[in-house]
């Protein structure tokens, strides 16, 4: 059997097998001992004393403890099922984007329409519902809304900044989209995040306020533009220029070629690779913790914080781990799949 | 419509496109312009004033864990500056050193015919990058905070000790009688004393920095080893080369070339993300600033001091990194 003879084929390779297994059972049966059998699942009228009872694995009680806090922060109790409501469309709103069969032009209404849709469910103030505001927002919308709103904003800013640093001609243009891709490229996301919390407020005139999400957004978004534009960059570089020519002995105006002919194949040909940042900046988001805001990591950090239930952070974060992972994991395995469908159009 | 082919020797000047520009770059100036005015205005309302004279003078916030010795108080803003980036830097060197050993395994892992080797360090690889680095920190500072006191630990010495207050280990130290001797650390009332010691927060840094890097480091070995034409394994194989020759003399200098620069930018990365050391309290260059902005107010001279150390760090980087390849190039070698 090829299995057995990978396995066991040589000295060499028994010995590696065995110390593995050995590794391998050792760690799982810690991890079962400790995560499955001896852990509490409940405290039931005790509250956290029964996770510190001597021998008490892990304590997953407090996650049923610190649910609501870990998921929507700070938003107010009674209108957390719009909180509940704003994820469910910005989930659905990814897995739509991610359907083969969609017509790509709907894409933009579709956003539009769930964006519209997350604010209205968020802020309220229409249909009835209680104004809520930014600075009370917490938990995973906050992750999700900071990663969607950086993207549909970064996207077209994007593409903007790849057109100018691609154009042949020289100018103004081009030599602010180098300086902005590479200056926000040479310097760390925090740094742009606290000039967003910290310096903004002094460039604007008095009497103008906008909200500190809205800032931190703002500041995702040119941060994710100044990466997507060197992946778009590499796209527009891989358009055969027989394709322009082409275009052009057509006698199509320029502004359509661009946007017909020239950008929806280097967008295609580079799509894994968008999806790949847009992971890094999703999973980029949670540093917001450092600037105060309140997003899924600062609601972990808080809910292991809480003195009461002191000593359980691990718990707390393996579960938000748990969820980051599910999301990360579900995006790359589509970006793999985008990969395997171009390589075999490359076959061809 | 294409423009017409310009006849040869006949100067060509653009005024649409001339004018253009002229407009693009006044309304860029004039922006800057505008922006200059309201800020000066905001920095005079709020009294704060400008200038980078507030370098030295003493500051007040210490900063813990220096390499070089730093006294509130008495040392100048621009010494606690250095002290900061001295941390940045030996953060992102220790954690390039472990990350690089421990990707380069895993990756070699994912390479090897042996199917448990490999599963387990694909495991491994989707298990570490699919979460965010900060989950990683804080997940290791709170094991480490959740060590036993060094009130609990027995007083002898040790080679190692890893309590609440960090993890200390053996060093070498100067005797009474001026020579060298190994240190072993040892617990004195309810502090550890002696050896070398390491702080729960840089440890909970380089144990999760390290691991997540790992995980991309080894994607970069995997791909440039991929990339090695099947050909050469095929050649080395057919002159009777063992696998480990074949990989150390004939794969792994053609991977490496690959390899270089993806390998470069992931360090850089490291760099730039050791700045999460603010979500623990750890003092790198940017937590040094991130105190220095509140305690002096001038947040204009303290960010521009971050992004150029940053930015200054990252293009010497990159431009080394970019001079080795073309000496590569030119001399065929690695």
């Amino acid at each position: 059997m090829v299995l057995r003879q990978a396995l066991f084929g040589s000295w060499g390779a028994a010995w590696v097998t065995l110390a593995l297994m050995a590794a391998v059972a050792g760690l799982s049966w810690q991890a079962i001992d400790w995560g499955l059998l001896r852990a509490v699942y409940a405290t039931g009228a005790t509250g956290p004393e029964a996770c510190r009872v001597d021998g008490a694995g892990a304590c997953w009680a407090v996650l049923g403890e610190k649910a609501r806090l870990i998921l929507f922060g700070s938003y107010p109790y009674a209108e957390q099922w719009r909180a509940g409501a704003a994820v469910g469309v910005l989930v659905a709103l990814y897995a739509v984007s991610a359907w083969p069969r969609l017509r790509k032009d709907a894409l933009i209404s579709i956003w539009i329409l769930a964006l519209a849709a997350t604010a209205a469910l968020m802020w309220g103030g229409v249909f009835g519902w209680r104004f809520v505001p930014s600075d009370q927002w917490g938990g995973l919308p906050v992750t999700l809304i900071l990663a969607t709103g950086g993207l549909a904003a970064g996207f077209p800013l994007a593409l903007v900044l790849a057109l100018l640093r691609h154009s042949p001609r020289g100018g103004v243009g081009k030599a602010l989209a180098v300086a902005v891709i590479e200056l926000v490229r040479a310097v760390p996301l925090l740094a742009v995040l606290f000039l967003a919390s910290v310096m903004v407020p002094l460039f604007l005139p008095p009497g103008w306020d906008v909200a500190k999400l809205l800032r931190v957004t703002a500041a995702f978004a040119l941060f994710t533009a100044a990466y997507l534009a060197e992946v778009v960059r590499g796209g527009l570089q891989a358009v055969p220029a027989g394709q322009v020519d082409a275009a052009r002995a057509l006698g199509l105006p320029r502004h359509v070629i661009t946007l017909r002919i020239v950008l929806p194949q280097a967008l295609a040909a580079v799509l894994p690779a968008i999806v790949n940042v847009f992971i890094a900046f999703f999973k980029a988001t949670s540093i917001v913790v450092v600037v105060g805001i309140f997003d899924l990591m600062t609601a972990a950090k808080r809910a292991a914080a809480d003195a009461q239930w002191q000593g359980f952070g691990t718990e707390i974060f393996l579960a938000v781990g748990a969820i980051y992972f599910v999301c990360c994991w579900a995006m790359s395995a589509y970006s793999a799949r985008l990969q395997r469908g171009l390589d075999a159009a490359r076959q061809r | 419509m294409p423009p017409p082919p310009r006849p040869p020797g006949q100067p060509h000047w653009d005024w649409p496109a001339a004018l253009r520009q002229a407009l693009a770059f006044a309304l860029l100036a004039g922006l800057l312009v505008a922006m200059v005015q309201v800020t000066r205005g905001n920095l005079q309302a709020r009294g704060i004033e400008s200038g980078f004279d507030f370098l030295w003078k003493p500051a007040v916030t210490p900063v813990a864990d220096a390499p070089i010795a730093f006294e509130a108080g008495v040392d100048t803003h621009a010494r606690a500056l250095a002290a900061g980036a001295l941390n940045s830097l030996k953060l992102t060197a220790a954690t390039i050193v472990a990350a690089t050993l421990l990707g380069v395994g895993v990756g070699l892992a994912r390479l090897s015919p042996h199917p448990l080797a490999a599963t387990l360090a694909r495991g491994y690889v989707e298990a570490m990058r699919n979460v965010p680095v900060l989950l990683h920190v804080f997940l290791w500072y709170g094991l480490v905070l959740e060590l036993p006191p060094a009130s609990a630990v027995s007083p002898e010495p040790a080679w190692l000790l890893a309590t609440n207050r960090g993890v200390h280990l053996v060093w070498v130290a100067i005797g009474a009688d001026g020579s060298w001797l190994l240190e072993r650390p040892r617990v004195d009332g309810l502090e550890v004393v002696g050896g070398l010691a390491v702080s729960p927060e840089f440890l909970a840094l380089f144990i999760g920095l390290s691991l997540y890097t790992a995980a991309f480091i080894a994607e970069i070995v995997r791909g440039s080893v991929q990339a090695v034409a099947q050909g050469q394994w095929e050649a080395a194989t057919a002159l009777g080369l063992p696998r480990r020759a074949t990989l150390t003399r004939v794969v792994a200098p053609q991977a490496l070339r690959v390899g270089v620069p993806a390998l470069s930018s992931e360090y850089l990365g490291l760099f730039k993300n050791s700045t999460l050391a603010v979500a623990v309290g750890w003092q790198d260059f940017m937590a040094v600033g991130n105190t220095m902005l509140t305690d002096t107010g001038q947040s204009m001279e303290v960010m521009a001091l971050v992004m150029v150390f940053y930015a200054a760090v990252s293009l010497v980087v990159s431009a080394a990194m970019h001079a080795l390849e073309r000496r590569q190039r030119h001399w065929g070698v690695v």
